[in-house]
């Protein structure tokens, strides 16, 4: 998984199954501390959805968006394994290493 | 398309049960957070005027450390603002040609969502109209680059077994 996919799953959990592309995109460019245009969030999604890693449906129309429903993701059980993985594969790539680049 | 403020008040109601668990601070964050996900709006367009974060902030405030209470409060979008204007055709013009026909609906709403909340409050309806052009064209050219070059890559791993 890239980082930008990587952004994108830890956004759809913590939006717990109510994350949409303008709410991902959001989230992401929180976490990445850079903007994140619309379309890198549909590229990625689909990508996703693809691997099934995580699923979608149509939720509300919303009057902002001319009432038109949004599309929420959520992760599914493929992709709670492929972050976990990365997670302890990250542990064990920093475990030795102190905070300052010295070894412990 | 006219690019007048919506008179009519939308008025969302948003419950929300403060763990007992939870800071001010943690409690604040899960009020944001909700506001965004219900697709309120962003808060920053509740920033630019005073009555949502008051709001906002007065909900806070009235709820209870230790105690699980339910917190019921009225998001009114005629107190921040709200423009019900369509997505330019240009724009979707650039959405409908390179998104699948069954996501381009929710494709649309997302930038009109954008246009509504975001653009046309911060830049002014017609530079707004323009920026959601920009960010179309851009958004799809991003499709395009995004898509080959993960398609590329993936392609690399499978071919070397990385």
């Amino acid at each position: 998984l890239g980082e930008l996919e990587r952004s994108v799953l830890v956004a759809i959990i913590h939006l717990q199954g109510r994350g949409y592309a303008v709410s991902i995109a959001d989230e992401t460019s929180r976490r990445l501390n850079k903007s994140v245009s619309l379309g890198a969030i549909y590229g990625t999604t689909d990508r996703l959805e693809k691997k099934g890693f995580i699923s979608s449906r149509l939720g509300d129309p919303t009057p902002e968006r001319g009432g038109k429903p949004k599309r929420l993701y959520r992760i599914e059980a493929p992709g709670e394994c492929a972050l976990s993985e990365i997670r302890q594969r990250d542990r064990r790539f920093w475990a030795d290493v102190s905070p300052l680049g010295e070894t412990a | 398309m006219k690019s007048a403020k919506s008179s009519n008040r939308n008025i969302q109601k948003v419950t929300l049960t403060r763990d007992p668990s939870l800071t001010d601070r943690e409690f604040c964050e899960r009020v944001i957070d909700t506001i965004r996900s219900y697709g309120l709006g962003e808060l920053a367009n509740a920033g630019n005027n005073g009555r949502g974060i008051a709001k906002i902030n007065k909900a806070i405030a009235d709820s209870k450390l230790g105690d699980s209470i339910v917190l019921a409060f009225d998001f009114d979008w005629s107190a921040v603002g709200t423009y019900n204007v369509p997505v330019p055709y240009a724009a979707r013009l650039a959405l409908c040609l390179f998104i699948p026909r069954a996501k381009q609906l929710e494709t649309i709403g997302d930038f009109e969502e954008k246009l509504n909340t975001v653009w046309i409050p911060t830049c002014g309806p017609r530079v707004g109209r323009v920026v959601c052009i920009w960010h179309a064209v851009w958004s799809m050219a991003g499709i395009i680059r995004f898509g080959v070059m993960a398609g590329f890559v993936d392609r690399i791993t499978r071919a070397f077994g990385w």
